[in-house]
């Protein structure tokens, strides 16, 4: 039996400035650094509260996480390298969580980010696994766009969903953007704009595919006796699933499908209990498969849900413009929404600040040969 | 032409890419089956290059780079080997590097 997590918040964020175009001399270890700088600095703490670390990124090496913690002067009693790309907020969150439970430590950092200019990034997606490198690259097919764009005429398919939803999705997440100023894509998009840009692979069109950036993204996690009566996002429950149809789905379903009863269940709310969401939208089919996963639409609903919840932006998702106007900064795409739901329950969103009390967050990734195949989720709570 | 994917002699499932157990019984008795062709499920453009959902009856679904005039719904043989005859075909690369044998 699952038990909810107790008295472990996340109590503080940071994010090191995404960038198309990152400035000579920068490297991934100085994003990761300047992103757990800025996420301590949030928390109130000092390098020599931390004693517990995790990392992900997929630019670090030959560097592991210890590298990492030697040059950031962390001693620790708890570390972690995760590789789950855009679930590992999930994944390295659960694994906090327990481990401040237990008492293994009182502080964590979580941190992920990459440098990625576009030869890193060529490198990044020839190279991703086995599978790609022996069956995908070899079909003259670089990244995931094509994969994504079957996937995405299976979601139309069977939901009814034409290339006017997807636009109304990112159209919106356009708009939240505009109130982000760490989004690096801000200026505001119509329908029109996104209907007419250029195909990548029908029917992905550029607008459908993320911007890979620089950037990193860092939380703090502590025991809320460490929050000492300060504003924080209490963790009620982490949930993950991992290769959960050996690649022989349609991979309209993912993992999240079944976390979500014991997510529910464990935190003791519902779907329509949640303030604000931040989704894994690698591409809008992905964002639109979790929200279902999750209970926040119906099978059958989807065009009515994006035009009356989504375009109005009235059910608040990925407020921060999402990776499709943020970016996504390599291996911290989802981690980025765990910061924005913190820095939505602790009232720091600026702009785009919604009247949140309940946050969930998911990530997914992880591309074996057909779709993702890792898929983690959160509920958080504000608290004082 | 085909393609040559793995074969579950203890539960008859069907895989690529190349597994270690079989998913489906846990067995390792996994030997090399040939598949001469498969439904196209779906298909994409990369500017030039077609990228399609192959699906081979009953398992697996594979992804390949489909040459010659194909739709989707079509029939297509399967090649583990480039075919720029003209000739509709879908190309899958194998498994295992050259001069590997398949498990
Ligand atoms: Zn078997």
């Amino acid at each position: 039996m699952r038990k909810m997590t107790s008295g472990v918040s996340v109590i503080g964020a940071g994010e090191s400035p995404y960038t198309r175009h990152p400035a000579s001399g920068t490297t991934t270890e100085r994003v990761l650094a300047d992103a757990v700088r800025r996420a301590l600095a949030d928390a109130n703490l000092r390098t020599s509260e931390v004693d517990g670390f995790a990392a992900c990124s997929f630019t670090l090496g030959p560097d592991h996480a210890i590298d990492l913690a030697w040059r950031l002067g962390l001693r620790l009693r708890w570390l972690m390298q995760d590789t789950n790309g855009g679930a590992s907020a999930g994944t390295m969150l659960q694994h906090a969580v327990r481990a401040v439970e237990s008492g293994d430590a009182s502080v964590v950092v979580l941190v992920a980010g990459d440098l990625m200019d576009q030869q890193v990034h060529l490198k990044m997606v020839a190279e991703y696994n086995r599978a790609t490198a022996e069956h995908l690259v070899p079909l003259d097919m670089l990244g995931p766009n094509a994969l994504f764009a079957l996937l995405t005429q299976r979601q139309m398919k069977a939901e009814g969903l034409t290339r006017e939803d997807y636009g109304r999705l990112a159209v919106a997440q356009r708009a939240w953007a505009a109130l982000n100023p760490g989004a690096v894509y801000r200026e505001p998009m119509t329908l029109d704009d996104y209907l007419n840009a250029p195909m990548v692979a029908e029917p992905l069109g550029r607008y459908d595919c993320v911007p890979p950036v620089t950037g990193a993204d860092a939380v703090v996690v502590a025991a809320d006796e460490r929050a000492a009566g300060r504003r924080r996002a209490r963790v009620l429950t982490v949930s993950a699933r991992y290769n959960s149809d050996d690649q022989t789905g349609d991979g309209l379903v993912t993992g999240l499908a079944d976390c979500a009863s014991e997510l529910w269940d464990t935190a003791g709310h519902g779907p329509a209990d949640v303030d604000v969401v931040s989704v894994y939208d690698d591409y809008p089919a992905m964002a639109l498969a979790q929200l279902k996963d999750l209970g926040l639409v119906a099978g059958g609903e989807m065009p009515g849900f994006i035009a009356e919840r989504l375009a109005t932006r009235k059910l608040a998702v990925n407020t921060s413009g999402g990776q499709l106007s943020a970016g996504q900064p390599g291996s911290a795409g989802g981690m980025h929404g765990l910061v924005e739901i913190v820095r939505q329950l602790r009232g720091q969103a600026g702009q785009r600040q919604v009247d949140a009390r309940l946050g969930l967050f998911s990530g997914y990734g992880m591309v074996l040969y057909r779709y993702g195949a890792c898929a983690t989720a959160g509920l958080l709570e504000a608290a004082e | 032409m085909s393609v040559i994917v793995q074969n579950c002699r203890t539960c008859g499932g069907q895989w690529f890419p190349a597994r270690l157990m079989c998913p489906r019984c846990g067995g390792d008795d996994l030997a090399p089956r040939s598949i001469e062709r498969g439904v196209v499920e779906q298909l994409t453009h990369l500017g030039d290059v077609v990228i399609a959902s192959v699906a081979c009856d009953p398992e697996p679904l594979l992804v390949a780079r489909l040459h010659g005039t194909v739709e989707t719904g079509d029939v297509v043989e399967l090649t583990d080997r480039p075919d720029t005859s003209g000739r509709p075909v879908a190309f899958v690369p194998p498994i295992g590097r050259p001069g590997e044998e398949l498990s």
